[in-house]
Order: C-alpha cells, then structure tokens, then sequence
C-alpha cells in the first residue's frame, strides 16, 4: 500500500495533523489544478461539460468535431493561465467565461445548413433551462413575488434534484415539465395581471403605460400605446429589447386584437375578470367590460411560455 | 398537424417516445398535437420496503424456529407453488391462501435470490439497478421507460424505495390522485376541467400564436444548441397536452389503501398512454421487533395491493399488457431475535406476473435452514455441483431480455458484466 502522499512526495509526519491544508498546498500548485477549475465553471455556468477530444476517427465529423475541441481547449487554457495569474481568484475565471463567445453567443449571421459548420457551433450559448428554484425568483423578479409553487414535490417534476435519487437536473424539459409550464404560465398571469392593472399607474410593474379601456384598431393613438405595452412586457419578462414595429411585436399585437375581437362577436361573455383572477381584489376595478384584462392576461401567459422566460 | 408534429419532435431528437400502437388515436386528438399513447406494455415494480419474511409467503419454512406459526405439516400449495398458510392470523388485506388462488396459475416464484448483502441501502440499490457497486446505474423501472417512452409526459412514475434513473430519464413523482388531475388539467384552475384559466377562443388564438412564432423561429439563423433547445420545449408543451387523456381514467372515489392509491395513479397514467413504469412501495417491514405481527399486517397489506391492481388493470382492459414485478431488498433471518424479531438476511425471493411470463412455476430454493442452494442457469434446476449464485444482476439481464432493451444505447451504458455462461436460459418459461 501506497503511504501517504501526493505525487510521490510522502506526508511529512510533522504535517500529518494538516495533512487536508498540505495536500491543497500541493494540488493548486499543479498546472492541472487550474484548468480543472475553469472547466468547472464552465460546468457551473452552462449545465454542461468542456468537450473532450473526439476519439472515433471513422467518425464524418472527425475534423469538424476535433476543431470545436480545440478551440474551446484554446479559451480554456487561456482563462487558467490568467486565472494561475490573478492569484487563483476564481472571480476571474467566471468573468473571464462570462465575457467569452463561448458564453455570449446567442444566434447567428446566417442559417448554417452545412453540418460540419453545425457540428463545430454545437458547444456555443448559453441556452440552460432553469431550475425550479430559479424560475420561481425569476418570477419573483418579474412580478415582484415568486409563483409559490415550484417546490418539494412540484420541483422534483420540474426537473429538480433530491441529492440522492436524482442527482442532475433535467436539461430538458419532458412533457410533465411542458404541463408544469402552462399552470405556472397560465396561473402567474391570472393572478398578476389584475392585481397589476389594479395598481396606480406609477406603482405597475406590466402595464404602466396603458389602461383597460384602450382598445385596438381604434386609433394609431390607442395602437401605439398597446405596442409600447408589448415591448415593455417583452423586456420586462423576456428581457428582449424590441422596436414597436418588430416582428414579435406584430405577433403578440394580434394576439391582444384577435381576443378582444373574438370576444366582441361573442354574446354572453362575463363582464368580469375571471373570479379565480380577481380574488382579494376591489370588485370595482375588475370590470372587464371590452375582454382587454383577459387579452392582456392572454398576452402575460404567452410570453410565460416562451424560451425567453423558461431558458437562461 | 400530426405531421408537422412528428417533425418538430424529430427535428428536436425526441424520436417520438409513445409509439403508436393499435389503441385509438383520434382524429380529434391528432388535431390537437398530441403525442400518440404508449401502447404497453407497462411495468410495475412492488417493493416490500424493509425486508420481507419470505418464509412466510412463497418459501415456507416450519422447521426448527423459522416460523412459530406453523409447521412443516401445514405447508398449503397451489399448483406448484408452496406457500405459508397465514389466513386465520390476520386482521385485514390478503391471505397467502386467497391470492395464491387467484393468481398461483400466473405467478412465477424464484426462490434462493442471493441479495449478497444485508443492509438497506445497498440492499435497495442493487435488487432495483442489479448493480451493487455503482451508485449511477438506473432502476429497472426507470430504463425501461427510458428505451421505451422518454418523452411520455410520466414516462416513469415512483412512490419511493430506490429510484435512480441514471439521468438518462425523468423521474415524475405524483403523490396524490388531486395532483395527477392538476397536472392533466394544465389550462384548468386547480385542475377542474369546468374552470378553464382562459376561454377556449382565447387560449386557441395563445396556441395559435405560440405555433406561428415556432415557425419564424425555424426559419431564423440559430444557435444549434439554440434551436433544438427551442424544439424541445415546444414538443414538451404540445407533449403535455397528451396527458389530458388521464383525466377520464382517474376514479371519482379516492381508494383509502396505500398501495391502491398509487395503484390509481399508475393504472389512469397507463391507459392514457402517458407511462411506462412504475415503482409502487410500501415500507415497515423491518420487522427487527415482533416479526410475525408485523409480517402478518404487512404481507396481506402488499397481496392485497397486488390483486387490486391485477383487478383494475382488468376493469381498465390493461391486464394482459402488465408486467408486474414483486420484490424486497432482502428478507429476514432464520432465527427470533429476543424481541421475537428477526433481522436482516440477504437470502430471499422474487415474483413475477405478466404477458409471456409462464406462470404455476417456482425455481431456485434455500434449504432447511434458510440458506441458498445453487441454481443451474441452463436448466434451472438445483445444481448443488455445476449451480450458481442467483444474484439481483441475473434476475435484470432476464428482465432486460424479457422487455426486449438489452440491446438498447441506454441499457449498453450501464453494463451488467454478466458472463454470457450465467445467463438464465429460458427464464420466463
């Protein structure tokens, strides 16, 4: 049997009551220790493992497979040079990740069909699924109090883990994590739409900008006050930065139209918020005469359901 | 609709998990993008957490002090089997007597299992994963749903004991039959299908807007990881909607037994097709203290929720596509502690039911004091010469045999080093 040691060198005797603190000593002093280290915040950063080197020269994408090795191995090396540099503040090793394309890629130029192009690209973005834990202060975040949800049992089929049974969060998302998706999205904005219209003006955190009575296809006036809401509720919960005349913004414009026109062709439609959204509120600010709080509500779980809210 | 379905779960890597089978599959929920149902066969794992006497169920005993019950005269059998004869000591659930008629001519015993350890934990690990030294390796359960259902939406359920899954699939945990509703019903309040969260003009205009958007989105230069991460989230959402289908199998009456109501659970999630295994357990039977007692309540308790899921899955018109195995992590010494316990011991046994499993068949054995006697793995008779140890590994590369995923990506990954001399030759009759 091996004494005690690292590398070759025994435990002195005198060093054996800090033998842990002698062999930290030793193991940051290994040229090993720093990249193990950065590639453990890459790890921490995006759920994922550094690539290793491709082993199966049969395999097509060989060269394509070898190169996004190389150059993500490249950036690594390079944070635990500067990493070794700064004293071993691992501060700096998350900056420096943070900071790398690697991390902060998030589209491209161009559609690559070619798919060596896409074997090499396969590692770049960020593109994590959140966790319970973390969907629950985003939504804390957003709407100034987590859903309340997404713990013990919830959380589990939301992908979280146990320590013991499940020791990896899911990265992506099954079809019960799909069915958890549309509760919160559909219950976050029952129960915050009309609380947040029902707020002064000034104190709203979704809809600062506009009331309920202003209806679409009326005027540019109203039309445009609907579509500046839209690119706040877009930044606000997807931290998307759009122009009023986006894309995503003609979307979710006809979104909002297409309810509140369904809903005026509609005979015996409820005046009213739905009760389960208006419960603990004033009876009085709830009217919904022209359907615009439910539109709006429609609009809220729409952007709940999107990439940009669920994905890191 | 169907098709630009299957094409996003293509084009995601879902490679469509719930495999279209002769069950019907409407037009209307075609229409609505739903995964098509998983069509069997579904497994269900019993586990006798803590320990179970075995001498008291399928491989009685009578002799010395093995059990102050009975004696060796009054041994009953069925067929085949043999069998502890407990109907006039217990209380409630299901005697040896009444299951074993019922169910002796499907049932398929091994008896002599050598669980190579006695403590829970690892005990627990290794009859669920059939591998001792690894904490990585998945539970039967949980492979078998991953080679055959991963993007059903509870493609593996569990109620406890051992539910590793090796991360190669989720695990969903629904502890109540409220909570099964809840999440069958995501565009209803609290689950009530009479209290839509919006109105159904409304949420079709959500949907449609949600598809429109997927479509420019594959149109637009992406990031790989980007548009596949993308892909899956919406297959996940549309996915979820399949689980609706479990709402008109959930009972209205809530089944007051432990085991009955997971039983439910599983049972309404197997006929929606939204499942593939599950893991049912009821614990306490760590009887280190007053062991017949414990046993006498604890054994009908299981037989009972055995046979209610037997009659369910008829009611249901599942049975013939149930695979039901019954377990425990280890069974209980040959001898009383001085608390009239007994402790662990880690020679036991196992059961089987299910489509091409031939039942009225008991193999392996332990002899008169409750040790194992070897097992010829080619003619599976008694061998004291040529026999071997029949180990938690034997029994899951027949398993894996048996549900045709020995030769799956997934179950290559967790390898049970078997040699190919010790596998069970003709296991399932």
């Amino acid at each position: 049997m091996f004494g005690a040691g690292f590398e070759g060198d025994s435990l002195p005797p005198k060093e054996r009551w800090r033998a842990l603190q002698w062999l930290g000593e030793r193991t940051a002093k290994d040229p090993r220790f720093a990249v193990a280290m950065v590639e453990h915040a890459y790890y921490l950063l995006t759920g994922r493992k550094v690539l290793s080197p491709p082993k199966d020269l049969g395999d097509p994408f060989y060269d394509a497979r070898s190169r996004a090795f190389q150059e993500q191995r490249t950036q690594v090396e390079a944070i635990a040079n500067r990493f070794a540099k700064s004293g071993f503040n691992f501060k700096s090793v998350l900056k420096d990740w943070v900071v790398s394309d690697f991390y902060r890629a998030d589209g491209l130029s161009t559609i690559s069909m070619h798919p060596e192009r896409r074997i090499e690209m396969e590692d770049l973005g960020l593109v994590r699924m959140l966790a319970p834990e973390q969907v629950e202060r985003k939504v804390g975040a957003i709407f100034g109090q987590p859903w309340g949800k997404l713990n013990d049992q919830m959380a589990m089929l939301y992908g979280g883990i146990d320590s013991k049974e499940v020791t990896e969060r899911a990265a992506d998302p099954s079809g019960a994590m799909g069915a958890i998706q549309r509760i919160l999205a559909n219950d976050v904005a029952c129960k915050q739409t009309a609380l947040d219209f029902n707020r002064k003006a000034k104190d709203r955190l979704l809809f600062p900008h506009i009331e309920p009575d202003v209806l679409p296809g009326i005027s540019s006036e109203s039309d445009s006050k609907i579509r500046q809401t839209i690119v706040h509720l877009n930044q606000r919960i997807l931290g998307q930065y759009d122009t009023m005349d986006s894309p995503d913004v003609d979307r979710i414009f006809q979104l909002f139209f297409g309810i509140v026109k369904d809903a005026s062709e509609r005979k015996g439609i409820d005046p009213r918020e739905n009760y389960h959204c208006r419960r603990n509120l004033p009876g009085d600010a709830l009217a919904d005469p022209k359907y615009t709080i439910r539109a709006w509500r429609a609009v809220v779980t729409f952007l709940l359901r999107q990439p940009g809210f669920l994905y890191e | 609709m169907r098709r630009d379905f299957l094409k996003l779960c293509g084009m995601a890597g879902l490679g469509l998990a719930c495999p279209i089978g002769p069950r019907s599959y409407s037009l209307e929920a075609q229409n609505r993008n739903e995964a098509p149902p998983y069509d069997g066969p579904y497994y269900i794992v019993f586990n006798a957490s803590g320990g179970w006497d075995t001498t008291y169920l399928m491989d009685p005993k009578g002799v010395g002090d093995i059990n102050r019950l009975f004696k060796v005269g009054d041994i009953l059998t069925k067929g085949n089997h043999k069998f502890a004869p407990i109907a006039k000591h217990i209380q409630g659930g299901m005697s040896n007597e009444s299951f074993f008629g019922e169910f002796g001519n499907e049932l398929f015993t091994l008896n002599g299992l050598d669980y190579s350890v006695n403590n829970h934990s690892p005990g627990a690990r290794y009859m669920a994963t059939g591998k001792l030294d690894s904490l990585a390796y998945p539970t039967f359960a949980a492979l078998v749903a991953a080679c055959k259902g991963p993007t059903c939406p509870l493609s593996f359920l569990t109620f406890g004991n051992y539910s590793a899954t090796g991360n190669i699939v989720a695990m969903s945990r629904v502890p109540y039959l409220p909570s099964l509703q809840k999440i069958a019903n995501a565009d209803a309040i609290e689950g009530n299908p009479k209290s839509p969260y919006h109105d159904d003009f409304a949420l079709n205009r959500i949907e449609k807007a949600l598809r429109e958007q997927r479509e420019t989105r594959l149109t637009m230069p992406l990031l790989p990881r980007q548009e596949r991460a993308e892909s899956m989230l919406y297959a996940a959402q549309i996915n979820s909607k399949a689980m609706q289908r479990v709402t008109r199998h959930i009972p209205s009456t809530i089944p007051k037994e432990r085991l009955a109501q997971q039983a439910e659970i599983a049972l309404a999630s197997f006929k929606a097709g939204v499942c593939v295994s599950a893991n049912l357990s009821i614990g306490q039977f760590d009887s280190h203290v007053n062991n017949d007692q414990d046993q006498m309540k604890l054994l009908p308790e299981l037989l009972a929720g055995i046979a209610y899921v037997m009659r369910r899955a008829e009611a249901l018109k599942i049975r013939d596509k149930l695979v039901v195995i019954i377990q425990s992590e280890m069974g209980r010494t040959p001898t009383y502690n001085k608390q009239n316990g007994k402790d662990h011991w880690s020679i036991g046994s196992i059961m089987f039911l299910g489509p091409r499993i031939k039942g009225n068949r008991v193999i392996g054995a332990t002899d008169e004091k409750q040790f194992h006697v070897p097992l010829n793995p080619k003619t599976l008779s008694i061998d004291k010469a040529k026999g071997i140890r029949i180990r938690p590994e034997h029994i899951h590369e027949a398993l894996r045999q048996y549900a045709g995923i020995a030769d799956h990506g997934f179950s290559r990954k967790f390898p049970l080093g078997l040699p190919e001399n010790e596998k069970l030759q003709g296991f399932w009759g």
